[in-house]
């Protein structure tokens, strides 16, 4: 269910941006806020998003709520894709090489 | 630590045929070799997927009511040399689309095909505000590929 989550999080592309600006290093909802086109309420809602779908994880600092990226999510997910093609791919050449022969 | 989604996958495979036969399966014959009871939108209720020629060339899926569902649009191909088209199953086409290049190159008596899958760096949205809708596309569908997996 992880990447499946995860690959649905990714489907918006704000929330991409939000994660884009964590690879940088952790940040606070409100530094987020100031440097991307939406409001502090729309960021917390994605990083709700984000959270659940196992991309970003929250740690308390002191009195600032760090938000940070969650490497084994994205992992997950790049997995889950690698898989993807490797099936379609070999299926692929199986019916390539049964044309092939149908042509000798 | 960073692992990210954000690199193109690449997946390299060798046929046992020439570029011009892998080349036509590839792109004339998708529903031979597509899993479209587990990738694709409607699953079960899948006929075929078909790159189409319809204002340009797209691949197409559809279900066996009719219904249909655009997974990208061909940006450009050269005949058993190379296809590149936009990938966004179940998603608007103007929803930052990832790419998908193959590449049919002759090898001794087959075909090294490449296959890249990329743009998932194009987070180039960055600064830009995106709908907050998603399609229940793929998430049902891996939903499904996974089960079947685990089986």
């Amino acid at each position: 269910m992880a990447y499946a989550q995860a690959l649905q999080a990714l489907g918006d592309p704000t929330r991409r941006a939000v994660l884009e600006e964590l690879r940088d290093g952790p940040r606070a909802v409100g530094e987020l806020a100031a440097r991307l086109p939406v409001s502090r309420p729309a960021v917390s809602q994605h990083l709700r998003v984000l959270k659940e779908a196992g991309l970003v994880t929250e740690r308390q600092n002191g009195t600032r709520r760090l938000y940070r990226v969650e490497p084994d999510g994205l992992a997950e997910l790049r997995e889950y894709l690698e898989g993807f093609w490797e099936e379609a791919l070999a299926n692929f050449k199986a019916a390539a090489e049964r044309e092939e022969g149908r042509k000798k | 630590m960073t692992v990210t989604v954000t690199e193109m996958i690449r997946k390299e495979i060798f046929v046992d045929a020439a570029p011009e036969t892998a080349f036509r399966v590839f792109t004339e014959q998708v529903s031979d070799w597509w899993p479209l009871d587990k990738y694709s939108i409607y699953l079960e209720e899948a006929e075929t997927v078909a790159f189409e020629d319809r204002d340009g060339w797209r691949l197409i899926e559809r279900a066996k009511d009719g219904r249909e569902n655009v997974w990208g649009e061909v940006l450009e191909y050269e005949v058993a040399s190379r296809v590149r088209f936009t990938w966004h199953p179940g998603r608007d086409i103007g929803d930052e689309p990832t790419e998908v290049e193959v590449t049919f190159t002759a090898d001794k008596d087959g075909t090294i095909v490449v296959l890249e899958h990329s743009g998932w760096e194009s987070l180039s949205a960055k600064r830009r505000e995106g709908r907050v809708g998603y399609d229940n596309g793929w998430p049902a569908v891996l939903e499904r590929f996974k089960q079947s997996a685990e089986g």
